[in-house]
């Protein structure tokens, strides 16, 4: 073939320039430490390189945020339930000494005094919130978990019990020994009327309700949509003030039917409704709808809790059908296809029973004290000769024996409260025990998001990174090959025939 | 025996067979680094011997110095033009798909879809994880805005550069005539030459360069046929028709005359994508100058045969994959009110038959209905479902645009809107993102409206329990409003029109957060049941999902969040294409170039050792009359007086 000096100085020139975009990619490489500088050099490593990304923006987001974020939530509430496992302990302790039989005036009054202050501390820690938001409130975390301030709103509720809620209370018929003074003392009931019954009974989650008409169904099936059907409970209902006279709790022995005590929040059946409600099967569903308007600070607010209707807003009926929704978990996503609950729901520590409860023995500590002050009012009218001693003496035995039955009745309680106590306590310890679960499980996974991230890191770093020892070696090669490349065509094109002739 | 001065006459020819021969070496010389120039030999002969009758014979007569010729070999022209043809396509092609792979882009330092994708993805988590706070669902709502915008600059990037490749083409068209002009005037001048038996070398050379610089922009054919004389046939007159045929045979030269092409920017009604820029243009033949678009033939550019810049710049400019619209005509009705044609067509393609992936324009175009073109003014999509068939209803324009109306002899036929590009331009990018803002926004909207107003329990609502609605819209640039989707399709029998409040209307440009949730990001929908509680986040576990979950929305097999590796996939595999091919064809070239230069190029050292052999001839000839002048001078002055 026949080479033109042309052609020789065109394939010089092919030859450097090919040298030199060597020279250019891999400087590029060096100075970038990027593999490649766009996709089309290689379309595996710049797809690949998406994927690594947005893997390692997952993982950031899981391992940054939602771990610490979880546990922050977790701290919180461990912090909250730590407080109730105090509280409720302390409420187990003032338990064991209000059942003890001898109890003085001044212990009774610290018990109940401290029985006071730790139910409002129980109520108090449900309102915790974390970053303004309430831990325990479920989905409704702008909503307090107890009323913060005496509150005046009506809400229609549906409260959902089983068979189990419906036990036996002690009564005692104290006459009208509570309202004795100097000038109606003789009135006053005598020994005989004094006594003690058994009342079949219903406690509703609130007391003071309203007095409005209420109703207690069983749940009898579910219709065609979904929505659970009830039936009257048969028994002719009224609603009877724990003030009146006759009180109601007389009254159901006597007139019978169903009974709403309003002031207590109790639901009284007679032997024959109690007796049709026991032959349901066990299981059996019993609804009582009834309103309440006036709250009290600290009462747990019933959106929480029950299908409830304020004004035209209703919430959770979903409690009413076939397909109730799932509980109100709140769960963080720590991985892929992986998710951590961090709420704590009301309903696993805060019941209205702790409440109903310490109400209760508050209540009857109460009536001790009550009556110890007649007897004592008594004994200094006994003393007093404007008094007609026979007749002083007579209601004087009466308070006694009041006093010794409400003493019992107390007594009973508070050994009755030493057992839910402790339920109460292990409750909570199994939600704190589930916190800490929480807890741990957690590390694992931050530990497995960080060995995550890292190895993502390095496949990254391995994808797109350049190999620099490598491009710096090429590139000194291709340097010598460039200088030897300029040398030779610089001899080549100076030279020609011309030069000899 | 021969005259006595015979010998003087030999001489003369060698000296000035010498003489041209030391020009030549001269001119070669001069032109040695002139472009197109072939190298020049002068081509001599023995003279005819001279007849005796001696006993020796004939005598020899000198030389003859026939013609100076360009030493040249038109086969590796030939291929070095079908070449050109490829490195010119490639060369348009990589120099484009760079620009659309810049746009695509997304790295550790310019964010591009993956980046702003997973960045809204995390935000939703926030959201997911403190459902009622309001800072966490302005931020959200801030990064859907990022990823809104990341479309509109795209598709706006993409149509500018779209814009950019049509002013190229004119460029081109330009370039074309201007060599049109000038390889008919050479024809002319090569003939006047040649026609008296001379080479027209120079202006060969020339016009070899011309077709050189047009086979980069498109792929020609040339036929060179010598003239006859027509009262003898078998006599060659010495011209020669040459015939210049570009993009597939069609005639642009035939000798002195030529054709030339004109550019006609499209109407807004004529747009032959949804999302084509405004004024690209169609080329169209003039013949000298006269120009009727009426009547004038197009220039056509087929993706198949068709090749050279101009190829690659149709490609893409209107790359569509192969997608275009095409039906059989099924009917002719009218309009209601009885003054336009409708024609309704049945489409097969799986294309078609999804709205989603529907790149018709909105604003009329042409139809190509058996060959005829028609404007169409709008159109209507139907699905029947009882039936399972797809079809279209195109209103045709009233006689002030359609010179001619359809007859029933147009059912059955086939009937297009734009050719098939099989090649993946910029109207296939600009259609890929309009399907996935489609797909995506339609999904995502769905999730945050889920629900009926009648059962409170299940209605997707904001923190505050109001009914949600939906974050993902496009702008009405008309009327500044936002679209609501009120006709939906995609379930069942549908019918749509192009005006319709669809989300056939949404596309890259236009996509948007709707404004009400830029005003207020609390109004998000975060989950369902009014009174469920702010920190429910159902709806946003779902919208998290939706960009990984293929159940929820699968993009080409893929999850949405992947749109930008199928994309990129394509963008980077067609710009590497082009860089390869360009490289490869391009090495090609330069040994083709090569080759011809080996043949017709000037060497220094040839062209020294030719000046030395005239030089000596030349003297040796010189010497001869100096001889012959003494052999004169002894036999006229010295010799018998």
């Amino acid at each position: 073939m026949r080479i033109t000096n042309k052609i020789m100085q065109n394939n010089a020139l092919v030859n450097i320039n090919r040298n030199k975009v060597l020279q250019d990619k891999l400087n590029t490489q060096i100075a970038t430490q990027q593999k490649i500088s766009r996709p089309s050099e290689d379309p595996v490593t710049a797809i690949r390189s998406l994927r690594l990304r947005t893997n390692l923006a997952e993982i950031d987001q899981y391992y940054s945020k939602n771990v610490g974020d979880a546990e922050n939530w977790l701290g919180v509430t461990e912090d909250a339930l730590g407080n109730v496992v105090d509280a409720v302990t302390d409420m187990y302790d003032q338990c064991t000494k209000g059942s003890s039989s001898n109890l003085e005036t001044t212990d009774r009054e610290t018990i109940l005094e401290s029985l006071k202050a730790l139910r409002d501390e129980i109520y108090t820690t449900g309102n915790v919130d974390y970053a303004g938001r309430n831990i325990f409130a479920g989905y409704r975390t702008d909503l307090d978990l107890a009323f913060t301030s005496d509150t005046t709103q009506t809400f229609a509720m549906t409260e959902q019990l089983s068979l189990k809620n419906l036990s036996d209370i002690t009564y005692v018929n104290t006459g009208n020994l509570t309202g004795l003074n100097e000038t109606n003392y003789a009135a006053a009931a005598d020994e005989e009327a004094i006594a003690t019954s058994s009342v079949h009974s219903i406690r509703l989650a609130y007391d003071n309700i309203d007095t409005a008409a209420f109703s207690l169904m069983q749940k009898t099936g579910v219709d065609a949509s979904g929505n659970n059907t009830y039936a009257a409970i048969a028994g002719a209902t009224s609603v009877v003030s724990a003030t009146a006279s006759p009180s109601p709790y007389e009254l159901i022995a006597t007139t019978g039917g169903i009974i709403l005590v309003p002031e207590t929040g109790e639901i009284l059946v007679d032997d024959t409704v109690y007796a049709a409600m026991q032959a349901l099967p066990a299981d059996t569903e019993i609804a009582v709808n009834y309103s309440k308007s006036n709250w009290e600070k600290g009462d747990l607010r019933p959106e929480h809790y029950f299908a409830c209707t304020s004004g035209t807003v209703s919430y959770n009926q979903d409690f009413l059908t076939e397909n109730k929704a799932d509980a109100q978990v709140i769960e963080y996503a720590v991985g892929a296809n992986q998710s951590l609950r961090v709420n704590t729901l009301a309903n696993e520590v805060y019941t209205h029973d702790i409440g109903r409860d310490v109400d209760e023995l508050i209540a009857a500590t109460e009536a001790v004290g009550d009556m110890e002050d007649i007897v004592e009012k008594l004994e200094s009218m006994l003393k007093d000769t404007t008094f007609v001693t026979t007749t002083v003496q007579e209601k004087l035995d009466a308070a006694n024996k009041a006093l010794t039955l409400l003493n019992e009745k107390m007594q009973t309680l508070f050994e009755n409260g030493i057992t839910s106590m402790q339920g109460y306590l292990d409750q909570t310890n199994l939600a704190v025990t589930n916190v800490g679960n929480r807890s741990a499980r957690l590390e694992l996974v931050e530990n497995r998001l960080k060995a995550q991230k890292t190895s993502f890191k390095a496949l990254s770093a391995e994808n797109d990174g350049a190999n620099i020892t490598e491009a710096a070696v090429q590139l000194s090669s291709a340097e010598l090959s460039y200088n030897a490349a300029l040398a030779a065509t610089g001899k080549i094109i100076q030279n020609s025939l011309m030069n000899f002739i | 025996m021969s005259s006595t001065f015979f010998g003087l006459n030999i001489a003369y020819t060698g000296l000035l067979a010498s003489n041209a021969g030391l020009n030549t070496t001269g001119n070669n010389i001069a032109n040695a680094e002139t472009e197109g120039y072939s190298r020049q030999t002068v081509v001599q002969q023995a003279a005819n011997a001279l007849q005796t009758f001696t006993t020796y014979g004939c005598a020899g007569a000198g030389v003859e110095t026939i013609a100076i010729e360009r030493i040249r070999d038109e086969f590796y022209d030939e291929k070095y033009w079908n070449n050109q043809t490829k490195v010119g396509e490639y060369d348009s092609k990589q120099y484009y798909m760079a620009m659309v792979e810049d746009y695509f882009t997304d790295n550790t330092t310019i964010s591009g879809f993956t980046t702003i994708f997973n960045s809204m993805v995390a935000s939703l988590e926030e959201v997911a994880k403190n459902a009622g706070d309001s800072t966490v669902k302005t931020e959200f709502v801030g990064s859907a805005v990022n990823l809104t915008d990341y479309f509109n600059n795209l598709s706006s990037n993409l149509s500018s550069l779209q814009k950019d490749v049509n002013s190229e083409i004119k460029v081109k068209a330009d370039e074309i005539n201007s060599i049109a002009a000038q390889v008919a005037s050479l024809n002319k001048q090569i003939n006047v030459i040649e026609l008296t038996g001379a080479t027209a070398n120079e202006l060969r050379d020339r016009r070899s360069l011309l077709v050189d610089q047009l086979s980069a922009i498109t792929d020609v054919e040339i036929i060179e046929t010598p003239v006859y004389d027509t009262n003898n046939p078998d006599r060659v007159t010495g011209a020669n028709r040459f015939l210049v045929k570009i993009s597939g045979g069609q005639l642009l030269v035939d000798t002195n005359d030529y054709k030339s092409l004109v550019c006609v920017a499209r109407g807004n009604d004529e747009k032959v994508n949804q999302s084509d820029a405004d004024g690209l243009y169609d080329i169209y033949w003039a013949t000298q100058g006269e120009f009727d678009r009426a009547t004038a033939t197009p220039f056509v550019v087929n993706s198949t045969v068709s090749g050279g810049e101009m190829a690659g710049l149709f490609q893409m400019r209107d790359g569509n994959n192969g997608e275009y619209f095409n039906g059989t005509v099924t009917g002719l009705s009218k309009t209601a009110d009885g003054l336009r044609d409708i024609v309704s067509m049945e489409v097969t393609n799986d294309y078609l038959k999804d709205l989603d992936k529907c790149t018709l324009s909105e604003n009329g175009g042409i139809i190509n209905i058996g060959n005829t073109l028609y404007h169409y003014d709008s159109w209507t999509y139907n699905y029947d479902q009882a039936t399972d068939t797809y079809s279209y209803d195109f209103v045709l324009s009233d006689s002030s645009k359609n010179d001619v109306a359809i007859t029933t002899n147009k059912i059955g036929k086939e009937a297009t809107i734009g050719n098939e590009v099989n090649y993946q331009g910029i109207p296939y990018y600009m259609s890929q993102m309009n399907e996935w803002v489609r797909d995506y926004a339609k999904a995502f909207n769905a999730i945050l409206t889920q629900g009926d107003a009648s059962d409170p329990t299940t209605l997707s609502v904001d923190s505050n329990g109001n009914e949600a609605g939906i974050l993902f819209t496009g702008d009405v640039i008309t009327d500044n409003t936002q679209f609501a989707f009120t006709v939906t399709y995609g379930s069942g029998s549908a019918t749509v029109k192009d005006t319709d409040d669809s989300y056939y209307r949404l596309t890259a440009a236009n996509f948007s957060v709707s404004d009400a949730l830029v005003e207020n990001a609390d109004l998000l929908g975060t989950h369902t049941g009014t009174t469920a509680g702010q920190d429910k986040y159902d709806v946003i576990t779902d919208l998290i999902n939706l960009g990984t979950d293929k159940t929820a929305m699968s993009y080409r097999g893929s999850s949405a969040g992947e749109f930008l590796q199928c994309i990129l996939a394509d963008v980077s595999l067609n710009a590497n294409n082009a860089n390869t091919f360009f490289k490869s064809y391009e090495t090609i070239s330069d040994t083709i170039a090569t080759q011809r230069l080996s043949i017709s190029g000037v060497d220094n050292d040839d062209e020294a050792i030719n000046l030395v052999k005239y030089q000596n001839s030349y003297t040796l000839a010189s010497k001869m009359i100096q001889t012959l002048t003494e052999v004169y001078d002894r036999l006229i002055l010295s010799t018998g007086v």
